[in-house]
């Protein structure tokens, strides 16, 4: 097989399953959808010192939403906010050798983790820095 | 395929959303007589081999126009002609709406209870109609002047029926 | 209609095979002097040769390890995916390259394609001396599930058989057109086809001039075989528990069994109960034994369930319930049993139809396309669908569907592909036919490589993939690099599959072989016919001596000699050319005897062996 036992242990025992509690002001809560089939992915953030020190998630998707979700909660756990910011999703079509049919499920993984951060920056009163962020901010505040 | 033609033309039908289904039935029927390859048994294997992509486009197309959310998506694809609409916007909290929904689902999963599965299967298909009856009227106004706004809100239109499509599979 | 533009259809089944075409008369059953049109699909090597049909069916229980049947459970099949059957079969079976397996009989080995190519050969043969002219196109059957390795086995065995495979179209689909075109059936029909090895079901909407298949779904190792094989180990765990000591391992008793197994099951179907006998002398085998209806239906009937299970799935899939299905057709010999019949009236509330003869029916309707394909009619169209979704493996092995089953075909999928690396030329896909979630649960069809792709940074190309799944169900692909629009190269690997140079060898092979068949039929049928001739000259010899002059009887006798001596070489064409001197020298005699009984014989003895003429 072409794909490493990391990989498939992803997509068959995805890590880091469940929820935090919303209200606790250093958590950062990320919505966002797959229109290309309908895919649903929560994600959340625990902030302390700028760090982030745990991570949440449940999709409602196909097993590569559910890997690229899984995947984006290992990586950003014990990096700082701007760290995880960074994170693109083309990092996650490789990791995960995603085919283009599935590149939309690293889309979803790389905007849940920017939503997840700007709804924490938001409890902050932070300014978001980009656009993107804007709108996902805008997303959560209209919510 | 042949990207000259979209599958209105394929049909010769006017380009729209309302499609009368009896005519396309019967236009498929006499296209088929066309270009079926079963028609070509004596041709040379080019001549083979275009009537296999013509059959296949004109399957496609059919399959396409036959199918309303198809339809409207290849339809908006059409309309919007190559300008850059946001693909995932939908309107403000529906995606909050549609994970809660998500999650009543997995409930019902684990405890079964008919009635409740009943009742969620029967708001899901009502908000289902009105996202469909709004869709008709944008396609109006849209196909009349087809303005950015008016774009953005069909793609998003039609991105809340792929969610709720996707919640009614889970129901079924 | 010129015999250049026939196309025959043939239903090449897991037991029995047979063509049919239409002819004047319409659409028939190619069968030689009224015997039957059924060509059994049992072959047998024997010294160097094949025995092809009813013959090699007799061989099955006195040479059972040359003796090879059921060859269409082994097309386009692995070792590993045949490890459940292999078992009980009597002849070898042993992994080849590629995931192809080889039939293992002395120091020879043949692959699936090549023994169903004698079968093939075996039809063909038959259906040109029903037709009396040759036979160079042919429709073939498959079961509407076959996957495209199984579609791609049979036309590779029908060109290796020397037919040019117009076209692969679906059993239930033929069966369909049998009765869309000979009853007129309009509306929703349900076809049940259970084989001797298949189960298939189709579910199509038939209008005036379309037949268009809804949805299909089956089992292509599901048929009478299994019943059979059920059937046998019961019936041999019952002697086995009266004799203990008894050794019934080894082909010969497996085979005596299945044998057995297999006209109990048919008695089964008229009757209530019936005895049989088995006597296996070598192994100390001999007694009377019982078996009932009910017993048999209680061995039987969870395999019956599945196919009802599967019939259910299909009709959701065409989104028809039972009460619409205007008719149900049965099609294939196992649905001639009562316990088949009563489970299929039961789901669809309603008597299945069997007006067309069930063994018959998928042939005719693949010469009634046969027939449209040579542009005999064109007053149809076929619209069939692909039976198992098509897609290519991605993430962690799961299995990403390109076209979906149940879609129209020809149908055709554009994916865009790029590299990973900067001056990446290549690209690898691997492909899959399946409807489970990973590639490991799915048929692996093969591997394309792009080659080609010019290079650039990564990410950068955009190689456009084409698969078209075409009429027969058959996948093709190819690409195109749309920056540079290169088209890229595509080395297919087939996984079950041979190659078309393997193909090309066997084809050289079988060419020499079917010469060198030729040969030994003609000088058998020769020799055959010199003997005829010689008895019927004995015959009237003292006639002769009255009414010929010494000269001609000594001529006579002298030529008698040249055959007897000339029919103990290898010639056949010069056998044949003494035979004609001989038939020659004999015309005077013929002329001369007035007793019409010993002319008649003469007449009868050169008409029924051919070639040589006389008034």
């Amino acid at each position: 097989m072409a794909y490493s036992n990391k990989v498939i242990d992803h997509y068959s025992n995805p890590r880091n399953v469940g929820v935090l509690d919303k209200s606790d002001p250093n958590v950062g809560t990320g919505m966002v959808g797959a229109p290309e089939c309908g895919d649903v992915m929560k994600l959340q953030i625990k902030v302390e010192n700028d760090v982030i020190v745990d991570a949440k998630f449940k999709t409602f998707g196909c097993g590569s939403a559910i890997a690229s979700s899984s995947l984006a909660t290992e990586w950003i756990k014990g990096r700082t906010v701007d760290d995880a910011m960074k994170i693109r999703n083309t990092e996650i079509v490789q990791e995960l050798s995603l085919p283009p049919v599935k590149i939309h499920c690293s889309v979803l993984a790389e905007d849940a983790i920017k939503s997840a951060i700007a709804d924490y920056k938001r409890k902050h009163g932070q300014a978001a820095t980009t656009q993107q962020q804007e709108q996902q901010t805008q997303q959560q505040a209209r919510s | 395929m042949t990207p000259e033609r979209d599958y209105f033309q394929v049909f010769g039908l006017a380009r729209g959303y309302a499609v009368d289904l009896a005519e396309l039935d019967a236009r498929y029927e006499r296209l088929s007589f066309d270009v079926h390859p079963d028609f070509f048994a004596a041709a040379t294997p080019a001549e083979k081999q275009r009537a296999e992509r013509l059959a296949a486009e004109l399957n496609a197309g059919y399959r396409t126009l036959r199918d309303e959310p198809e339809r409207a998506a290849y339809l908006l694809g059409l309309l919007a002609a190559g300008r850059a609409l946001d693909t995932r916007q939908l309107p403000a909290g529906f995606l909050q709406q549609m994970f809660a929904l998500q999650e009543q689902v997995d409930e019902l999963e684990a405890a079964p209870e008919p009635a409740a599965k009943a009742e969620l299967g029967r708001a899901v298909a009502a908000r289902l109609d009105a996202v469909r009856a709004e869709r008709v009227a944008l396609f109006a106004r849209a196909l009349a002047g087809a303005t950015p706004e008016l774009l953005q809100a069909l793609q998003s239109n039609v991105n809340c029926e792929k969610y709720l499509l996707r919640l009614q599979a889970r129901l079924a | 209609m010129e015999s250049k533009d026939l196309i025959i259809g043939i239903d090449l089944g897991t037991t029995n095979s047979l063509a049919a075409a239409v002819l004047d008369q319409g659409p028939v059953a190619l069968r030689v002097d009224g015997k039957s049109p059924i060509i059994p699909s049992v072959l047998s090597r024997q010294e160097g040769h094949w025995a092809v049909g009813q013959e090699a069916r007799e061989l099955r229980t006195i040479a059972p390890e040359r003796t090879v049947f059921s060859v269409k459970r082994l097309m386009g099949r692995d070792h590993g995916e045949l490890a459940a059957e292999l078992p009980r079969l009597p002849y070898a079976v042993q992994p080849a390259q590629r995931g192809l397996v080889k039939v293992h009989i002395g120091e020879e080995a043949f692959t699936p394609q090549e023994l169903s190519a004698e079968i093939l050969s075996a039809v063909k043969r038959n259906a040109e001396e029903a037709l009396g002219r040759p036979v160079a196109r042919a429709v073939i059957t498959v079961p509407a599930y076959f996957d495209d390795a199984q579609r791609q086995a049979t036309r590779d065995a029908g060109r290796i058989a020397g037919l040019e495979v117009v076209r692969i179209i679906n059993e239930p689909t033929a069966a369909a057109i049998a009765y869309g075109l000979d009853e007129g059936q309009r509306g929703t029909v349900a076809v049940y086809d259970l084989g001797g090895g298949t189960f298939d079901v189709s579910v199509l909407q038939l209008s005036e001039k379309v037949f268009k298949v809804l949805a299909t779904g089956g089992d292509t190792h599901l048929g009478g075989d299994d019943f059979d094989a059920l059937l046998a180990a019961e019936m041999m765990r019952r002697v086995q528990q009266r004799q203990p000591g008894l050794s019934l391992a080894g082909p010969l008793a497996s085979q005596l069994f299945r044998k057995t197994a297999e006209l109990v099951k048919i008695d089964l179907s008229r009757a209530l109960e019936t005895e049989y006998r088995l006597d296996l002398p070598a192994l100390g085998l001999a007694c009377q034994e019982r078996f009932t209806r009910v017993e048999f239906e209680a061995l039987i009937a969870p395999l019956v369930d599945t196919t009802i299970g599967t019939c259910r799935a299909t009709l959701a899939k065409a989104g028809k319930r039972p009460d619409e299905i205007a008719d149900v057709v049965l099609v294939g010999g196992s649905s001639r049993i009562p316990l088949v019949r009563a489970r299929v009236r039961e789901l669809f509330g309603r008597a299945p139809n069997i007006a067309i003869d069930p063994d018959e029916v998928v042939a005719i309707g693949a010469g009634i396309q046969g027939h449209l394909l040579a542009g005999g009619r064109r007053d149809y169209v076929l619209l069939d669908v692909i039976p198992l979704s098509l897609g290519i493996e991605t993430l962690g092995g799961t299995f990403s569907k390109l076209i979906t089953a149940n879609t129209t075909i020809p149908a055709e999928a554009t994916e865009v592909f790029t590299t990973y690396v900067d001056d990446q030329t290549g690209v690898e896909l691997n492909i899959y036919q399946g409807e489970r979630e990973f590639v490991k649960d799915c048929r692996n069809l093969g591997r394309f490589r792009l080659r080609g792709i010019p290079p650039m940074p990564a990410g950068l190309p955009k190689v456009h993939v084409t698969f078209l799944v075409d009429t027969n169900g058959i996948l093709t692909v190819s690409a195109r690099e749309e920056r540079s629009g290169q088209a890229a190269a595509i080395d297919v690997i087939p996984s079950h599959g041979l190659t078309a140079g393997e193909i090309e060898r066997i084809m050289d092979e079988s060419v020499a072989h079917a010469q060198e068949d030729m040969t030994r039929r003609q000088l058998v049928e020769f020799r055959n016919m010199a003997e005829a001739v010689f008895r019927g000259i004995d015959k009237v010899w003292d006639q002769a001596r009255e009414m010929l002059g010494e000269a001609e009887l000594a001529a006579i006798r002298a030529q008698m000699d040249t055959v007897r001596r000339q029919a103990v070489l290898d010639e056949p064409l010069a056998l044949k050319r003494e035979m004609d001197r001989l038939g020659e020298l004999t015309r005077p005699l013929a002329d001369a005897i007035m007793s019409k009984a010993a002319l008649q014989e003469l007449r009868r003895f050169f008409r029924d062996h051919g070639g040589v003429e006389m008034v």
